[in-house]
Formats: structure tokens, sequence, C-alpha cells
């Protein structure tokens, strides 16, 4: 009986050593890539050993794998602080009021942009509004404070000028925080927005002409169509900004705090850079580190859980 | 094809990119730690601020490790710290495996674990370091067992928190210069009433401690002992309370400035010309405010302090101790006793040497004004990108700040200063442990809380001054110091006040 059945078609093995070498200066060219993530963000990694011995800034490395482990020495000290709640109350509230306040802020200042007509008028509102990004923290606070002294400062001059009394906004609990969110939104707004434009960039351009045609406004448009259309870039960046919850703004609030203040101003990492890095324990700011690391990776997950629970789209 | 060469171009460029920095820092690195002869080197973190800030001149430079090496027979070699950070910097320079680093200044009992004893040292080569320091500074530096952990850089200073009063409106307003806490406050009011934009005083919380807590306690801002000769912390002191009361009457009465507790620049509020008395570390006036006034923005303008500023309870300031401040010789230094020769040089009492290491060849770059005096110096050369920078500079501090004066409107009056005052300590009042240095790493070790009292000692002084925080609750602000361990950190340094001075 002759046989009928046909040649069984062969397949070139792809075996991964076959992959690598077809395909290998592709895999050349990510080489350096890889190596760099591999060098500078993997294997540092093993430095969280560093929060459960007793490092110094001059002990070397060898004394991170040999000194003896101390357990959870530095993390006790932390929670165990007299301020510990008023630091986590502060870190996250101070966060919660810029998220509040200044990611609807950009969303906003985007569709505003987005709607302006004329291409070099919305270019230089956009680059006006970007400088301020630029500007290093320290020249920042020499502004406010420059404003906001009750000596010759322009705002309190404009308070006594309108009758009332000067004001000293970076002594005063009550509104040192309002002083932290509105510095935030001056700088960051405008470079927040860059995102949310080129979003809406990708939108097709057909869903405004049909809109039009079926009567709707520039106010209607950017209600039903542009803001739907970047969606997932807000649900995305709102993810990661609740990731970065602990990160209340180090830098702006270490140049502008001082002692009346520290009820309200005080967060874990100006904590760490007095108690950890001022005084050179290296190992107990590794630990406020770690600790901020666990609970950001925690936020994160759980926004994303949650984003995805609502339908929408997470960040994997 | 094309498309493989464009791939394999790409591939180049990629690692072309990657290796170059590589490449680079290989040859920074060898080119900043050549060798440069058969001497040992002592490699130096320099200290004071360098004259020229972009450092020396290389050849000038060059001139000058020849210079002291013909003379002490070892190669100085110099690092540049950088303007922003610069500890951090030398922390790692302190922790790395293969940069090298003999001499640098900090707090020695930050750095115990990264520096050695110099006891032997000393004694072999260091005659003119011993000489240039009283025992009191010595011992400062010098732990319960005796190790001295580095030399002394300022020990006990008397007059770094003066009351500094405005000359001008003194004369405008025909007053003397308060030699009294009373005559101060009568001056203070008549300024209030007579000048009404004037800010009558500016003072951190730090300074008014330093300056003023003498005026109304036995002891100053100090520890001071209790019946039983446990220590007690300055503000449970008798008379402390009524300092904080009147701070705060003071500023009620808006004659402290408003923003003395919070974030400021103190050089920036004197720049208004309205600042009546100035309460602050003397060199803002001595150096900064200086320069502001040879600007000629103020024709006329000048500070005086009176000396011996004194109340009711005796001399109004408090000399101000910071045993810490040392320079040290790292742990990793392949060869101490050439660092400690090159020291030694330095402390050469023949002052001569001290200028060499600031100035560059002497002759050249400077000379004394009156060679019999040896006080005022000239320099002849100046110009930025032209000189030597002074990065082999390290017997800073009052071993050696007291010896000369550079002959220029902007320094001289600094340096006369520190000569008149800095150890004469009849001006203020001595505190108690001025003469132990702590091991504040130990005790840190056992009362975790370290921090977290020091934190409340300065918040609720600010609220309390301020009136954030009304003064009948200072028992409850006690009570909460008493709470988060103020009574056990206390504890710790009467055992170590006592080990250390054998009780």
């Amino acid at each position: 009986m002759a046989d009928h059945a046909l040649p069984a078609v062969r397949t070139p093995r792809r075996s991964l050593l076959n992959v690598l070498r077809k395909h290998r200066l592709y895999y050349l060219l990510a080489l350096p890539g890889l190596l760099y993530f591999l060098i500078f963000h993997y294997l540092p990694i093993y430095g969280i050993v560093i929060a459960f011995k007793d490092i110094s800034p001059f002990s070397s490395v060898a004394d991170v794998v040999t000194k003896p482990f101390v357990g959870f020495k530095w993390f006790r000290q932390l929670f165990e602080s007299f301020y510990f709640w008023q630091i986590m109350r502060n870190t996250v509230w101070i966060s919660l009021l810029k998220l509040v306040c200044v990611f609807p802020a950009e969303i906003v200042l985007a569709l505003l942009i987005n709607e302006v007509r004329f291409t070099r008028v919305k270019r230089t509102i956009q680059t006006v509004c970007y400088i301020p990004h630029f500007f290093s923290m320290v020249v920042v606070a020499g502004i406010v404070m420059s404003l906001l002294t009750t000596e010759g400062g322009l705002l309190n001059q404009l308070i006594v000028l309108f009758g009332g009394e000067p004001t000293m906004f970076l002594g005063d609990p009550r509104k040192f925080r309002g002083v932290l969110v509105l510095t935030t939104l001056w700088q960051e707004v405008g470079w927040g927005t860059i995102l949310y434009l080129a979003a809406m960039s990708n939108i097709d351009p057909q869903l405004y002409e049909a809109a039009v045609i079926d009567g709707a406004g520039r106010g209607r448009q950017a209600w039903h169509i542009t803001l739907p259309g970047i969606t997932f870039v807000i649900i995305i960046l709102l993810i990661f900004r609740v990731g970065g919850l602990l990160n209340a703004g180090f830098e702006q609030i270490l140049l502008l705090y001082s002692p009346p203040v520290y009820e309200v101003a005080d967060i874990l990492d100006t904590y760490v850079y007095r108690s950890g890095i001022l005084g050179l324990k290296y190992s107990f700011a590794a630990a406020v580190g770690l600790f901020k690391a666990v609970l950001a990776a925690a936020l994160l997950l759980g926004a994303n859980l949650l984003a995805k629970r609502l339908g929408r789209t997470g960040i994997w | 094809m094309m498309r493989n060469r464009s791939l394999k171009l790409s591939l180049a460029l990629v690692l072309a990119v990657a290796v170059t920095p590589a490449l680079f820092a290989a040859g920074e690195t060898d080119a900043g730690m050549a060798a440069s002869g058969e001497l040992p080197e002592v490699w130096i973190w320099p200290t004071m601020a360098l004259t020229d800030p972009n450092g020396s001149n290389p050849e000038k430079l060059a001139e000058m490790q020849q210079h002291v090496a013909e003379r002490v027979g070892v190669t100085p070699m110099a690092y540049v710290p950088p303007a922003k950070d610069s500890r951090t910097k030398l922390n790692l320079v302190l922790g790395s495996a293969n940069q090298r680093l003999d001499v640098f200044s900090g707090n020695w009992g930050d750095y115990k674990e990264a520096v050695i004893p110099i006891n032997d040292l000393l004694d072999q080569y260091g005659p003119n370091v011993k000489r240039a320091f009283s025992p009191e500074q010595w011992a400062g530096v010098t732990d319960s067992e005796g190790n001295i952990w580095g030399i002394p850089r300022l020990g006990v200073m008397g007059h770094t928190h003066p009351t500094w009063f405005n000359d001008q409106m003194l004369r405008d307003l025909n007053l003397p210069l308060p030699q009294t806490l009373e005559e101060a406050v009568a001056t203070f009011e008549k300024i209030r009433e007579s000048i009404p934009d004037a800010i009558v005083l500016v003072g951190r919380l730090r300074d008014l401690r330093m300056a003023l807590v003498g005026g109304f306690t036995e002891f100053g801002y100090s520890k001071w002992p209790d019946a039983e000769g446990n220590l007690q912390p300055a503000e449970f002191q008798p008379g402390y309370r009524d300092f904080v009361a009147t701070m705060a009457d003071w500023y009620e009465r808006g004659w402290i400035f408003r923003e003395s507790f919070i974030q400021h620049d103190n050089v920036e509020v004197l720049k208004t010309g309205k600042v009546a008395i100035f309460i602050g570390w003397y060199s803002q006036i001595t150096i900064h405010f200086q320069r502001v006034l040879l600007t000629g923005a103020f024709p006329g303008l000048t500070y005086s302090h009176p000396n011996g500023f004194s109340s009711a309870n005796g001399l109004v300031m408090t000399n101000n101790a910071s045993p810490y401040a040392a320079t040290m010789i790292s742990k990793k230094s392949p060869d101490p006793e050439a660092a400690m020769q090159f020291l030694n040089w330095q402390y050469d009492p023949g002052k001569d040497n001290v200028l060499t290491v600031v100035y560059g060849i002497k002759g050249e770059a400077w000379d004394w004004v009156d060679p019999t005096e040896k006080y005022y110096v000239d320099r002849f050369q100046t110009d930025a990108g032209q000189i030597y920078a002074g990065e082999f500079m390290i017997a800073t501090g009052l071993g050696t700040d007291t010896w000369f004066a550079p002959n220029t409107e902007d320094l001289k009056r600094h340096y006369e200063e520190i000569r008149d005052y800095a150890t004469n300590y009849d001006n203020g009042k001595m505190p108690y442990d001025f003469d132990v240095a702590y091991d504040i790493a130990a005790i840190k070790d056992k009362v975790s809380a370290y921090d977290d009292i020091q934190r409340m000692i300065d918040e609720e002084t600010a609220k309390f001054i301020t009136g954030t925080r009304p003064l009948n609750e200072w028992d409850d602000f006690v009570a909460s110091l008493k709470k988060i361990g103020i009574d056990r950190l206390y504890a710790e340094y009467t055992n170590q006040y006592r080990e250390i001075k054998g009780l």
C-alpha cells in the first residue's frame, strides 16, 4: 500500500541558541542596556542588607558582608520614635494635598492649552508653563522666601496695602502646608501637562468633526471626546502618583521648614536626613528607605489592582 | 545587506558610547592619583576656604609641592572639595577602598571608626602641634581612655556670640554702648520708640541662648549639676524659664525680628541697614557684613559689642565649647608619620610655615608688614587662576588663627577679633562641662530618642517665644521631655562625665 501520508514538514528548531545566533546583532545592541540595569539597578539591591546591620559610612564593602546582623534594630528605632506617627501623618497628608490640588490642575490646564487654536500662542503658553520645572529647588525656595517675608515681601506688602497685618507664612503651622502646595502647583503644573497634551494629539479629529455636526460646543467636545480620550494616561499617572505618596517633597520642605512648623512639616525624608544622614547613621537611613520602598510598592500594586477592578487599564 | 550594515554601525556606536566614559574615568583616576616622586605623599582634604575657589594654578601648586618636599621630606597632595555637599564626598573618599586620604577635619566623635589615635605620633613627631594648644583644648579631643583622636581646631572659644549694637543708631540717639542687660533693654525701648521701622534685634534661637541665657541662670547655656551632682539640661536650670519668658515678651513687643526662628538669611536682613542689635556667630559681622560695608552701601554704619556684658546674674554670654572639631589622621593612611611631620611643620611657632601653606612662598606671594611684630601680612599675588590657593593648609583653627591677620580691610577685622577675644574667656560664663568630650555615638546608641529630644527642645522653645504655645504650659513641656527620655539621656551624660573626670 502506497504511503499517502504527507511527509512531515521539517521546521527548523528554534532553540534559544539558534535565536540568539540569528539575531545576535540585536541582542548585542541590547546588551549595554541590560548590563546597565543589572549593574546599577539589580546588583545594588544587595545593599538592603545594610538596613539589618550596623554599617558606618567608612565601612568597607567587605564589612557589609561580614558584619553581624542586628535584626530589626533600626526599624524598631523608627517605629518607637515619639514623632513616628506625626511624621507618617505629615508625609501622607502633604502628598495627598499635592495630589488632590496639583493632579487635576494639570488635566484642566492641558484641556485649556489644547483649546488654544493659534499655534504660536499655544507654544508660548506651554514654554512659560514649563519653565518653573527647570528651576533648582534652592532657587524656588529663595523666591518663596523673598515673596513671603514680613520684611518687604511682595505678598505681605499687598496685605498691608489692603489694611491687613503682615503674616509669617513660613512660620505659621496653619499656613505652611498651603505654601508647599501652591509652590508645587506653580512649579509642576505646566510640566505635568506634557503627557496629556501628547495623548490629546492622538485623538481622531473625525470625532470632533462629528461632534460639531451634532451641535456640540467646545465644552461638550472636551467633556465627551478629549477627556475620555486621555483617560488611560490619567489612570496610569494616577497609579504612579499613588505609588509615590511617601515622597512628599524632601528638598522643598528641607529648604523651607523650621522648628515652629515641624509639627505639620516634618516628613519621613527630613526626619531621616536629620537623624540618619547628618548623624552618619547610614543603616538607619537604609532601614527607613526600605520601609518606604515596601509601602510604595504596596500602594502601587493596590492602585493598579483597583484600576483593573474598575475596568481601566493598569500599568501592566 | 544594507540593513545589516546599519545594524552593525548602530552596534559600534552604542558600544563606543558605553565604553568611552569608562576610559575617560580611568584616565582621570590615573591622573588624579599620579605619584610625584620618591618621597612619601600626604593626601589632604582641605578645610579652609581656598583663596581662589577654583583651586591653584597648576604651576604654582607644583612649585609649592617642591617647596614643601625640600623642607619636610613629604609631597603634599590635595583634593579640591566640591562646593556643595563636601562632607558627603569626604565620607565617600574615606569609605573608598582605593582612594587615599591621610589628613582631614571634622567632628572626631563621628569619625572614630575612620581615624587613628595620635598620642604616639604627637610624642615622636609633633612637638610644635602639642605646644600650639592648651591642656583644656587637648582635653576636648581625648576620650576617657586617654586616646587623643585629633588635633583641636576650636576647643573652647570666648566671644562667639557677642551682642552687636548699631553704632550709627546709638550715635543718632545719643546713647552709650550698653554694658549691662538692663541698659540694653532700655536701649531697645528707645530705638523702638525713636526709629519705628528699625529691626530692633535679630538672633536665631541658638544664638539667643548662647548670647543671653547667662543673664538669667548661674551656668549660662550649659549642662549643670543638681544637688546630687547629676548633670541636668540647660532648660531645667533655675532661671531658664525666665529667659524664655523674657524672649517671649521681647517678641511680643516686636523687638525680636519676627522671622528669627524660621528660615532666613541673617546677612540679607543686615543688608536692609535697619538692624539695631545683632546676635549671631561673630563672623557674620566680622566677615560677611564687613564685605557688605566695604561696598560703600551704608556709609558710617558699624557694629560694636560690649566686653563683659553682664546682668544681676553675672556675665550674660556663654563661652562656646566645641571640643569635637579636630584635624585627624585617617586609618587608611599608609604613612601617618609623614602626615604628622607635615602637620608639625605647619605649626612651627616661627609662623612662616603656616603662612606659606595658606598663601604660597614667602617673599613671592606674601610677607610680614612688620617682620619684628609678625602679625599683619601683605599678599603680593591675588589674581584668580594665577596663584597657589591654599590647598595644603591643614593647621586651621585656634592653634594658628591668632598668629596673623591679612592686611586687607575685608579680613583684618575678623582676625583681630579672633586674636583679641577667641581665647579670652573672661567675657562669658564657662560651660560647666567645657573640658569634657562626650562619646555622642555611644550615647545615641543607648538613648534612641536623642534626636527626638533635640527636636522637642528646639520646636517647643520657639513656640513659647513666638507665643504659639502659652508659657503656662512650661511644666507640661518639661513632663513631655521626661516622658520621651531626657532623664535617661542625662544619666548617660553624667556617667561619661564622671568616667572622664575620674570621679
